[in-house]
Parts: structure tokens; C-alpha cells; sequence
């Protein structure tokens, strides 16, 4: 794609030190053999694949979004109803309308199913981003929220297609701790490259400055339909993975509560930067792991706190906590390549500076 | 017919107009949008189950108090440390201090809701030819008209009023002419604390119970409404509350049963058409950047 | 003593340095100017001793007390009135109320409803649109307005921040006029300006200011034989 060594070189250097710590992190929980574990650490890396693909929207062009967690729930559903196998469908989806009927006589492979479901939710994320990505701040903000809204109550409420309240169930239950770090690998492998490719920098240069992208010819616009159209994708990739993951899942599953969570992850681990998502999710789930493990069996010297909520709480607490004392998250925004590099050059950029 | 869904559909549209204001009023000062708003009401709720053996002005003032106290506490212990951040971060804050208070009250009251005993003097209905208008519906038209003729007077002619207008505009220029910040945000605080109880005690009397969640839906309304008034201007935020209720109140009277269920949805689309057209709102205060 | 003193005083934002060792002083009852073009740290000196930035090193005294650094409302309330650049009055306030908002500090309500009769008797046409929305005024009006504003808290220093800036010649005129009047009348005036005629021939002293900071000149004012050469020498007045 045109991209000089020296981009892919750094490309390779961001994916490289997300992605293989990640890998030994999986291995060392496989290894364990605890099955509590392994089902923990593949439900943090799906997450992760989710808050990747927010961070390729917002991190990249500063404007909230609050449908990711939407377009998780459409894929979801899309690689369930492709997936489910064919002699079940007639019993669970009966009233399926005239110009859906087509989905009850085949069904697909699970990776496949994927694929599809990821296709289109991408598909989906640029129709509606056409409208959508014209809105900044607030307006922004409440345009995705709106849009997470206009979502869960189809989703809830068009029973012939999506079951209604009542859960999918027959969904294959094939993502395993590998599907989900093959999943984040890819993940993080995309939004690494789409944040060095010409396109990635125009939509940065966005955020940092909308007056002077746009006065060297950046249409904001068309930048941030690409980041949108992208982000939402890799959103539609955890969300079809988690699908096949819990095999039992509603529009509850990916609530407003999911998207608080996906949101402030972002935020705590440092909006604008990869690193950040990376480091949000994983701070903020093995916090929530442990506090889950104290409230359900005590740890060590601790109790046994049986009050519903409470892991939740003390969640938002802390989160509130880094929040007041480092409102720029915990990597302050920068990749982990710059930091490396820094401690290599600090010498040299200092005499450079003066 | 119509004029029956007509009175029913401005009851609603009144109360989510007191909702919007609580939250505009905020923004209006420090650019807030306030999502733990919604779990000021829903801890008025809580004060209502735990009065409601008390007289009624026990009742009234006790919620009152409580969700003015707990307002205070969110400005002074969350919003004060993180006012200089970007407005994102100000909105995650609140994020996380709804997902804070929300989750202590389930705690502190169990996750099932908590049966509210229904006030039977307010379920009273009024006949007028073939029109039905329930006492409540009144209470509620008449409240919220009182709130908002009270709030603009205490904007224009008190001290603290003008000073808040100003702040308003142009928090450096209102500090350089010695206006405390820190007052005017935290009167700002208490009188939204005062209107979320006051939606607290309308909303809650005509449901039959209060759960920890109950905030959730009440601030999505309050917030849409703000946006698409208009940010910064007080009868913006009042009519866009006004437009979510009414609208809402009219699609579950006007449309076919079976798209009865996706009344929501169709709300919400409208919402984003607003937003396209005039993504400043309805009103849009001139210098709110959004 | 001086009324207001500045020394050593340095301003950096970040990396980025906006005022460099600035010494300056002004006594009771004078009017003095600080003239120099755009962006040689006129703004930030403002703001630093109103309140707004604070100084990375030197001192603001006022009446011997350093104020550096201290939060506007605790140096309006010693004393010093500001009418910032570009006005700033509240446009959404009415004119009556934007005069009352400048009385903020003052506690006395019968005395603040004096000055403001006083203030209308000095600006007519404040008090002929005093129930009108600010913004409504022309350009002129909400320059006396603001002025007013700030004489409103009785202070015992006006600094001014380019009060000519975007207004009509004549209504320019008008402002010196006016200050002018309120210097007569025993008002002690900060001018800061970019217009350096009208600034030199109305103060009584003046200063000029280069890039980074550095006082060039400390002159006697209302002689006019000087401006040219200062002009000419300092100001590169052309591109003003």
C-alpha cells in the first residue's frame, strides 16, 4: 500500500509488544489448567477485541461513541442465526418474516459464521455512519447513544428474528482461549496498521486539529466514516466471538452496563492511544477478577462479602479514583513503541529541543 | 380521543421537562453532562420507601434534603478535582459515579426492587365531558409550571441568579469580576438536586416500587432532552424534555399495536434526525460549543 | 511606594516564553500606558496581574503586597479592576444586571444601588438600555460598558487591555476621551494598547514593550514629537 520499511518496521514493533505479552499471558493461564481461569482470560481478550475496536473510532478521532457495544450485539446476533444448526432453526425461530425465510434452510461454519457476521456489521456501520459521524461532541455522544438504544429495542422486541427477550440458545459454543487471542492478534494487528496508513494519520490529525486538517484538505467526514466503518468492525469481531463463546446470550448481554465498561476501560487505560485499550482492559479486568473472587469465596485474610453489587461498586470507585488523579489514563495517551524510544533517544531529543 | 392522548402526552412531556432542566442547569455552568443525575432520583426514590410512613411534609422535605446532600457530595468529591478536564473525561467521571451510587444502593437495598406503598389520594380521576384527567396528571402539569416559573425567577433576580447567568457565558470574565466559581457550581448542584427530588416524587408516585436501576432510563431522557433543546439555554432543554415525553406518550397512543413495542426505537431515530439537522439543539445558546 | 510595582517578571507558557524580565511601577492617581505591537506579552502581563496566568518568576506588588499567582477574585477584591481585551461583557445578561455582576465583591446593596445611579448619570445610554440584553449594544456602548463594569467595584486601579481594539476611529476617540475624564477625576489607569498615539498623548507615562518582554523606553507622555520616533524605532507601526 505504499507504506515506507520504516512504517511497517513500527507496525510490527506496536503489534509485537501488545500482541506477544498477550500470548504468554494466555499460554501461563492455559497452563494452569484452571478452567475458571482460561474461561476469565478468554472473556478479558474478547472484551479487548471490543474496546480495540472504540479505540479505532474515538482514540483516533477524539468523538465519543457509545455504539460499539451496538454493533458487538448485531454481529452476535448475525453469526447466530448463521451458525445455528439447520434442523434446530425451524423449532427456535418459527415466525422468521417472508424476505428472512432463506436463513432457516442452511447454516454456515463458525468461522465462517464470523466472517459474515463481521462483514455485515461493517456493512451496517457504514450506512449508518454516513449520518452518524457528521455529529461532534455531545451530539455525538448522544447520536451513538441513541442509535445503542434504536439496537437493543429491536433487538428486544423483534421476537420472530432475534428471539425477544428470551435468549439465543443453539448458538455453537466454539471460541476457545485461542480463538480469542487469535481474535485480538488480529485485532490489534489492524488498528495498528490503519493508525500508521495515510488514512489513520489524516483522521489523527483530526482530533489534534480539525481547523488545520481541514484547511490542508481533509475531509473529516470521509476520515472518520473510515475509522467508524473500521472500528465497528472489529467491534462486530468481539462481539461474534463472545457470541460463540457463552452460546446463551440476550440484548441485556450487551447493555448499557457493557458499554460503560468498554467506555472507561478506554478512558483509564489512556484515550488516543492502542496501548491504552490494551492496558484498560487488562487493569480493569484483573480487578474486577479479583474483586469477584473476594466477593464469592474471600481471599486469603479477607472474607467472604456476599452483598450483590458490591464488586461493582468498589469497580467504579477505583475507576472514579483514576479518574480524579490522572484524567489523561494510566498511559497518558502515548503508545508503548514511544516509550521505548524515548528511553533510547532521551539525549538526543533533548539537545534537539533547544 | 386525540385530545385524551393530548392531555396524557403533556403530563409525561412535563415531567421529562423537569428532568431535562436539573441536568441543563448543570451543563449550562461547567459543561457537564451529569449521567449520575439519574441516580439522584433514584435515591430520592429510596428516602420516599424510607418516609413514607411520615407525614407528608416529613416526606417531602426528608427527600428533598437527601438528594441535596448527596448532590453536594458528588460536586465537591467527584466533579470538583476533575473540572479542568476535557469534557470526555468530565463524562466518564459521571459514568463512573452513576455506576458508583447505583451499585451502592444495591447493595445498601438488595438487588429486587423495593415495593413504594401507591399514594391512593393521588390516583384520583376528574371527568370533564368524556375527557379523563387523573389527579396526578395535574400535580404534575402544576409542579412542573411552578418549578420553572420559581427557577426563572431565581435566575433573574437574585445575586446568585445573575452570577450563575454569568458563569454561564464566560467562567473566566465571571471569575475576573469575583464571582466564586465554587459557590455558583455548588448552588447549581443544589438546585438540581432539588428538581431531580421533585422528579423523584412525581415520577415514583404513579410506580409501585424503586430499584437500584430505576436511575438508568430517567437520565437517558433528561440527557437526549438536554441535547437536542439545545445545550446552554434553560427553555431549550425544557422543550426538548417536553418533545421526548409528548412524542413518546403519542407514538404508544398513535401507533398500531404491533409496532406498539418499538415506540423506543422510533423515538430514538427521530432523536438522531434532530441531531443531524440542528446538532446544537432545538434552541441552540449561542458560544456552546458541543 | 508605588501603587503597583512589577519586577524581574517572567511569564513562560510551557516552552514558550511570552514575557522576560519586565520591571515596571505606577503610582497613585497616574495613567500610565504600556504600548507595543502584537505579541511582544502585552496580553500575558495582564493576565498576570489580574490573576489569570501565573508568573513563572518576579513579583506583582500592589500597595507593597505581592500578589502573584493569587486568584482573580482575591486581587479584584484589593483592588484592581480589569476591562479585558476583546470586553467580555456578558451578552446574555441585561446591561443593569452586567453593571450589578461588577459589584460582586461589594457588599453595602443601597451603595451599590448609588453607584450604579452614578454610573448611568456618567453613561446615558447605559441607562437608557439598562432592561435591553448586552449583547444587543453596539460595539462602542459595550465598551463603556465594561468600563463600567469595572469601576463598579470601586476599584483603586482600571487596567485596560486594548480598549480601542475593533472599534470605529471616532468611538475610539471616545474611549480616551473617557478615560481621560476618569483620570481628572483622581482614577488611577493601567492602559494597555497596541494604538500608541492615543495611548501616549492621553498617559502621563508610558512604556514600551519589544519581544520578550524587555522595557525599552520609560517616557514622559502627551508629547506627541516623540511618538514618530518611538514608532518608527520600536513599533514598526506600518504593519498595525
Amino acid at each position: 500500500m505504499g507504506q515506507s520499511v520504516a512504517t511497517w518496521r513500527r507496525w510490527a514493533w506496536l503489534t509485537g509488544l501488545l500482541v506477544i505479552p498477550l500470548i504468554i499471558l494466555a499460554v501461563l493461564v492455559y497452563l494452569t489448567g484452571d478452567i475458571s481461569w482460561i474461561q476469565r482470560a478468554s472473556s478479558a481478550l474478547i472484551l479487548m477485541i471490543i474496546v480495540v475496536g472504540l479505540h479505532t473510532f474515538s482514540g483516533n478521532s477524539g468523538v465519543i461513541s457509545f455504539a460499539s457495544v451496538a454493533f458487538a450485539m448485531i454481529a452476535a446476533y448475525t453469526s447466530a442465526l448463521l451458525t445455528i444448526p439447520v434442523e434446530q432453526k425451524p423449532s427456535l425461530f418459527p415466525d422468521l418474516p417472508f424476505f428472512l425465510e432463506w436463513l432457516a434452510s442452511f447454516s454456515v461454519p463458525v468461522p465462517l459464521g464470523i466472517l459474515m457476521a463481521v462483514a455485515f456489521t461493517g456493512l451496517i456501520a457504514f450506512i449508518v455512519g454516513i449520518p452518524l459521524v457528521r455529529l461532534s461532541g455531545l451530539a455525538a455522544g448522544i447520536g451513538t447513544l441513541a442509535f445503542l438504544v434504536v439496537v437493543t429495542v429491536i433487538v428486544t422486541k423483534w421476537k420472530a428474528v432475534t428471539r425477544g427477550e428470551s435468549t439465543m440458545v443453539g448458538v455453537p459454543k466454539e471460541t476457545t482461549l485461542w480463538w480469542a487471542v487469535v481474535g485480538i492478534a488480529i485485532a490489534i494487528a489492524i488498528a495498528a496498521l490503519y493508525q500508521m496508513t495515510r488514512r489513520g494519520r489524516r483522521l489523527i490529525a483530526s482530533r489534534e486539529d480539525d481547523k488545520a486538517a481541514m484547511s490542508i484538505g481533509i475531509s473529516i467526514p470521509i476520515e472518520r466514516l473510515w475509522g467508524w466503518t473500521l472500528g465497528c468492525a472489529i467491534a462486530g469481531l468481539g462481539g461474534a466471538l463472545y457470541g460463540h463463546y457463552i452460546a446463551t446470550f440476550s440484548a441485556t448481554t450487551f447493555g448499557f452496563a457493557l458499554t460503560f465498561f468498554t467506555v472507561a476501560m478506554l478512558v483509564i487505560g489512556g484515550l488516543g492511544s492502542l496501548t491504552g485499550a490494551v492496558v484498560g482492559v487488562l487493569v480493569v479486568q484483573i480487578l474486577a477478577e479479583f474483586l469477584r473472587t473476594i466477593e464469592t469465596q474471600g481471599l486469603g485474610p479477607i472474607p467472604m462479602l456476599e452483598f450483590p453489587g458490591i464488586t461493582e461498586m468498589v469497580l467504579a470507585l477505583i475507576m472514579l479514583l483514576v479518574l480524579i488523579l490522572r484524567p489523561a489514563g494510566i498511559t497518558g495517551g502515548r503508545e508503548i513503541t514511544t516509550w521505548f524510544r524515548r528511553r533510547k533517544s532521551a539525549p538526543a531529543a533533548r539537545g534537539a529541543s533547544t | 380521543m386525540y385530545l385524551q392522548y393530548i392531555i396524557d402526552s403533556i403530563g409525561t412531556g412535563s415531567l421529562y421537562a423537569l428532568m431535562t432542566l436539573g441536568l441543563a442547569l448543570v451543563f449550562s455552568v461547567m459543561g457537564l453532562m451529569n449521567f449520575a443525575y439519574g441516580q439522584l432520583v433514584m435515591i430520592g426514590g429510596f428516602a420516599m420507601i424510607l418516609l413514607r410512613s411520615q407525614p407528608w411534609w416529613v416526606l417531602i422535605l426528608g427527600t428533598v434534603v437527601a438528594v441535596v446532600i448527596v448532590s453536594l457530595l458528588m460536586e465537591r468529591l467527584a466533579f470538583r478535582p476533575v473540572r479542568t478536564a476535557t469534557a470526555m473525561t468530565m463524562l466518564i467521571t459521571s459514568f463512573a459515579l452513576a455506576q458508583l451510587l447505583q451499585q451502592a444502593a444495591r447493595v445498601a437495598f438488595g438487588a429486587n426492587p423495593r415495593p413504594l406503598e401507591q399514594f391512593s389520594e393521588l390516583s384520583v380521576q376528574y371527568t370533564v365531558g368524556d375527557l379523563y384527567i387523573s389527579r396526578m396528571t395535574l400535580i404534575t402539569v402544576t409542579t412542573t409550571l411552578v418549578s420553572v416559573v420559581v427557577l426563572a425567577l431565581l435566575l433573574k433576580r437574585t445575586n446568585i441568579g445573575v452570577q450563575l447567568r454569568a458563569s454561564t457565558e464566560d467562567v473566566e470574565m465571571s471569575k475576573l469580576v469575583g464571582i466564586r466559581s465554587n459557590r455558583v457550581i455548588a448552588s447549581a448542584f443544589v438546585i438540581s438536586g432539588v428538581l431531580a427530588a421533585i422528579v423523584a416524587m412525581l415520577f415514583f408516585s404513579t410506580r409501585t416500587n424503586v430499584s437500584w436501576s430505576s436511575g438508568e432510563s430517567i437520565v437517558l431522557i433528561a440527557f437526549v432532552g438536554a441535547v437536542i433543546g439545545g445545550l446552554g439555554s434553560m427553555v431549550g432543554a425544557a422543550l426538548g424534555g417536553f418533545l421526548m415525553g409528548f412524542t413518546y406518550t403519542m407514538l404508544n397512543a398513535l401507533l398500531p399495536v404491533e409496532l406498539r413495542v418499538f415506540a423506543d426505537a422510533i423515538l430514538y431515530t427521530l432523536v438522531i434526525v434532530v441531531l443531524l439537522i440542528r446538532p446544537a439543539g432545538i434552541i441552540a445558546a449561542k458560544g456552546v460549543r458541543v | 511606594m508605588s501603587l503597583l510595582e512589577l519586577q524581574g517578571l517572567r511569564i513562560a507558557y510551557g516552552e514558550a516564553v511570552a514575557v522576560q524580565g519586565l520591571d515596571l511601577h505606577l503610582d497613585e492617581g497616574e495613567f500610565v500606558s504600556l504600548i507595543g505591537h502584537n505579541g511582544v506579552g502585552k496580553s500575558s502581563t495582564v493576565k498576570a496581574i489580574a490573576g489569570l496566568v501565573k508568573p513563572a518568576a518576579g513579583t506583582i506588588s500592589f500597595t507593597g503586597e505581592e500578589i502573584q499567582g493569587k486568584d482573580p477574585g482575591v486581587i479584584l477584591r484589593k483592588g484592581i479592576a480589569v476591562v479585558p481585551e476583546g470586553r467580555r461583557i456578558f451578552t446574555r445578561l441585561t446591561v443593569k444586571e452586567n453593571l450589578t455582576v461588577g459589584a460582586t465583591v461589594r457588599k453595602d446593596r443601597s451603595a451599590i444601588e448609588a453607584s450604579y445611579r452614578s454610573m448611568i448619570e456618567r453613561f446615558p445610554v447605559l441607562g437608557k438600555y439598562s432592561g435591553r440584553m448586552a449583547g444587543l449594544l453596539s460595539g462602542g456602548e459595550q465598551q463603556q460598558l465594561a468600563i463600567a463594569r469595572a469601576l463598579m467595584s470601586e476599584p483603586r486601579l482600571l487596567l485596560l487591555d486594548e480598549p480601542s481594539l475593533g472599534l470605529a476611529p471616532q468611538i475610539v476617540d471616545q474611549v480616551f476621551d473617557l478615560l481621560g475624564e476618569l483620570r481628572a477625576q483622581g482614577t488611577t489607569i493601567f492602559l494597555v494598547e497596541q494604538n500608541a498615539a492615543q495611548a501616549i498623548r492621553a498617559s502621563d507615562r508610558y512604556y514600551v514593550m519589544r519581544t520578550g518582554g524587555v522595557i525599552q523606553v520609560e517616557a514622559k507622555g502627551g508629547d506627541s514629537a516623540d511618538v514618530s520616533a518611538i514608532e518608527a524605532d520600536y513599533l514598526h507601526f506600518g504593519k498595525v
